[in-house]
């Protein structure tokens, strides 16, 4: 038998802070890449801008919002936090990108 | 309401320093310069900007207090997220006196509200009359 006791959770505030991290990897996503599209970085700078400020933004998240106790609001919470959005949210970003260094130049 | 101004003053840092970026680059190609970096000040400025909009982002998503059922001003029990325990999140429901599916479960917009009210008269005359 093991002793490991089995976690029960409450779906509707997985949701509620699914979406709420959501929201804050949103912004962060666009606001960088009109931040990157002002300064007009090329090529590999603006990506390393986005993963920095990415990362940094997540750091906030997790030690403002979380109170260093993430895992008790996400199941996965340093995957769900740092990884997984990640990749799926570069998209707004270049897109931001694009159109603020078409602005601006 | 907070949250709001720091978007304000965030996007107002950002268009400004969009604008100055934008004059800069214009000036170059009207001079036909070569522009080697932008200015520190611009840098700082968007810098600035993102900082202050990505604050307000994370501000923005705290939860407000709710009202019991008693009338009494319960605040969340964490100021930005929820517990996803279901001990600790059905805790909070507890002192609220109500759950996030109350709306289902009352269904306020199939009573029928004359009815009800007749039944309570009736019975308000029955009372009286007892």
């Amino acid at each position: 038998m093991s002793k490991k006791r089995e976690l029960i959770y409450y779906i509707p505030n997985i949701e509620s802070n699914k979406k709420d991290l959501q929201y804050v990897h949103d912004v962060t996503s666009l606001t960088l890449g009109i931040g990157s599209g002002i300064l007009t970085l090329e090529s590999y700078k603006g990506f390393l801008l986005y993963i920095f400020g990415y990362t940094a933004v997540n750091l906030l998240f997790y030690f403002v919002c979380c109170n260093k106790k993430a895992a008790s609001f996400f199941r996965k919470p340093f995957h769900e936090i740092f990884l997984e959005d990640i990749l799926s949210d570069m998209p707004g970003f270049v897109m931001m990108w694009c159109l603020t260094y078409a602005l601006v130049r | 309401m907070s949250s709001f101004a720091f978007f304000l003053i965030g996007g107002l840092l950002l268009a400004h320093s969009g604008y100055s970026s934008y004059e800069l680059h214009q000036f170059a190609k009207e001079f036909g310069t070569e522009l080697k970096s932008i200015p520190s000040d611009i840098t700082l400025e968007t810098i600035a900007g993102i900082m202050i909009v990505v604050i307000a982002a994370v501000g923005s998503i705290n939860k407000a207090s709710k009202l019991s059922i008693n009338n009494e001003i319960v605040p969340p029990q964490n100021r930005y997220l929820k517990e996803i325990e279901m001990k600790k999140a059905t805790k909070e429901h507890e002192t609220i006196g109500i759950n996030d599916y109350q709306g289902f479960e009352s269904r306020i917009s199939f009573i029928d509200i004359q009815k009800k009210r007749n039944e309570f008269s009736d019975w308000i005359k029955k009372e009286k009359h007892d």
